[in-house]
């Protein structure tokens, strides 16, 4: 592995993973994924790594959402993960419903919605962001205020509390 | 000047907004009301859609929905003029003691109105004193911090470092309520508020009770997750630590900022804390360590400019 990719992989490979499990609920998917992302960085090195590598993963994510609709499959793919071996099993029941409740209110955002805020998650400021999802800096803030406020009510609206005010 | 717009707002609390336009977004927010409402809910969303999203991880998730309730980055959006900043932090501590007993009767009375007279485990009603002075929680903490201080100095801290920073870190996360947004929240009736704030200290001893009584009283599926919430938060005090505690937690590996002295160290669980006053409020590098590997991300004072934030997240190392 050429070095500069090396250094990249070290920078990078965490927060990939953890924005594309995020983003698909499939650990091994999101570790497959980061690998391609990987492999391309080392046939085409990026001049600007960070948002290249993430809009990379992202274009990887959209095609694979696109052939599984393809194959008539779903691409709900997530897994629940154990955290901790000491889990009990209301625990788990709970943290499984709450993740699934997340997913699910994170599905209903827009495609752009939702990179704009997994992004910032991952600890991207609005000019890589920006970068990223090639959405207008001056547009980040009102992207990630919308998303925001549709991922809560969403989520909420499937606890039957009452929404966010306006 | 006309309203501001909500990207804006969330601009502003994430540390987007360049230090050249601040001021006058902050005067803004200091004469409207109605706007600072606006940002009051901006940050609220913020916090718990990142909340929302942490939880689908593994192994940070409660901790970081929950970091949202405990030593919260004082929010700075106002405090530019000097005789407020003074009149704020006079009336401070007083406020977090009424938050506390604000928040100990809204338990009290949810505990009574919930169990129908059913009398309080003699341990839990231990803790709403226990609840009086938590050490994270907005200015009634400072005394216990300037002790901390004195007790971790600086210098013994810095030949910690171990690693130079391998990943940018983050702008501006979930800052938390301090003690006066929680004065605010109790007597608007957030129940779940004042709870958190009256269990959380002496939660850790009291973990087990905790989840067998609140999961006994989950009937459905948001009372459950309104258990877990309360567990998920109960786990999340967080205590003061050494330096050497952190670094140990972290197996070894802690990250600073450069040029910046700690005020303090902090542990929920596996996730430790690097807590930073800076003249904005709470700079806070937060750091777990999952798979062998350490991951951190910084949560900037709400108000912060961001050139200021840039700066902080380049020195991390």
């Amino acid at each position: 592995m050429p070095d500069f990719v090396a250094e990249l992989y070290a920078q990078y490979h965490d927060s990939l993973v953890r924005m594309l499990t995020r983003r698909t609920g499939d650990r091994d998917r999101a570790e497959e994924l980061t690998q391609e992302v990987f492999a391309r960085a080392v046939a085409a090195p990026p001049r600007n790594p960070r948002p290249w590598l993430f809009a990379v993963a992202l274009n990887l994510v959209r095609e694979e959402g696109r052939k599984s609709v393809r194959h008539g499959r779903r691409l709900e793919l997530y897994r629940g993960e154990m955290p901790t071996a000491t889990e009990s099993p209301d625990d788990e029941m709970i943290r499984e419903e709450r993740i699934a409740g997340v997913r699910s209110a994170l599905a209903t955002l827009s495609e752009r919605d939702r990179e704009a805020l997994l992004l910032q998650a991952e600890g991207m400021n609005y000019d890589e962001i920006s970068a990223t999802i090639g959405l207008a800096k001056g547009a980040i803030g009102t992207t990630l205020a919308r998303a925001r406020r549709r991922l809560v009510e969403a989520y909420r609206g499937q606890e039957g509390k009452p929404n966010v005010a306006s | 000047m006309s309203h501001l717009e909500e990207g804006v707002l969330h601009a502003m609390l994430d540390g987007e907004v360049a230090s050249t336009d601040l001021k006058t977004i902050q005067v803004h927010l200091n004469g409207c009301p109605a706007c600072t409402a606006k940002f009051d809910e901006a940050r609220r969303l913020r916090d718990e859609a990142f909340g929302m999203i942490s939880a689908l991880d593994g192994v940070p998730a409660g901790l970081a929905m929950a970091a949202a309730s405990f030593a919260a980055p004082a929010p700075a959006p106002l405090t530019h003029e000097p005789s407020r900043r003074k009149r704020v932090r006079a009336w401070a501590p007083p406020a977090a003691w009424a938050a506390t007993i604000v928040a100990a009767l809204g338990l009290g009375w949810s505990l009574l109105a919930d169990r129908q007279a059913m009398p309080l485990p003699e341990a839990r009603a231990d803790q709403a004193p226990a609840a009086v002075a938590p050490p994270t929680v907005g200015a009634a903490a400072e005394p216990a911090d300037l002790a901390q201080r004195t007790a971790t100095p600086p210098k013994n801290e810095q030949p910690r470092q171990r690693k130079p920073a391998k990943e940018p870190a983050t702008s501006a996360p979930p800052p938390t309520p301090t003690a006066t947004s929680v004065v605010r929240d109790s007597a608007l009736g957030a129940r779940r508020s004042a709870e958190e704030l009256a269990v959380a200290p002496a939660a850790p001893r009291l973990e087990g009770e905790l989840k067998k009584d609140a999961l006994k009283r989950a009937n459905s599926i948001a009372d459950r997750r309104s258990a877990l919430d309360e567990v998920v938060v109960a786990k999340a005090a967080v205590p003061s630590i050494s330096a050497d505690q952190a670094i140990e937690t972290l197996g070894g590996s802690l990250r600073l900022i450069d040029g910046l002295t700690p005020a303090r160290f902090e542990r929920a669980g596996d996730l430790i804390r690097v807590v930073y006053e800076t003249r904005f409020g709470r700079l806070i590098l937060e750091q777990w360590r999952a798979a062998n590997v350490v991951s951190h991300r910084l949560i900037a004072p709400t108000g912060a400019p961001s050139d200021t934030v840039s700066a902080w997240t380049e020195r991390i190392r």
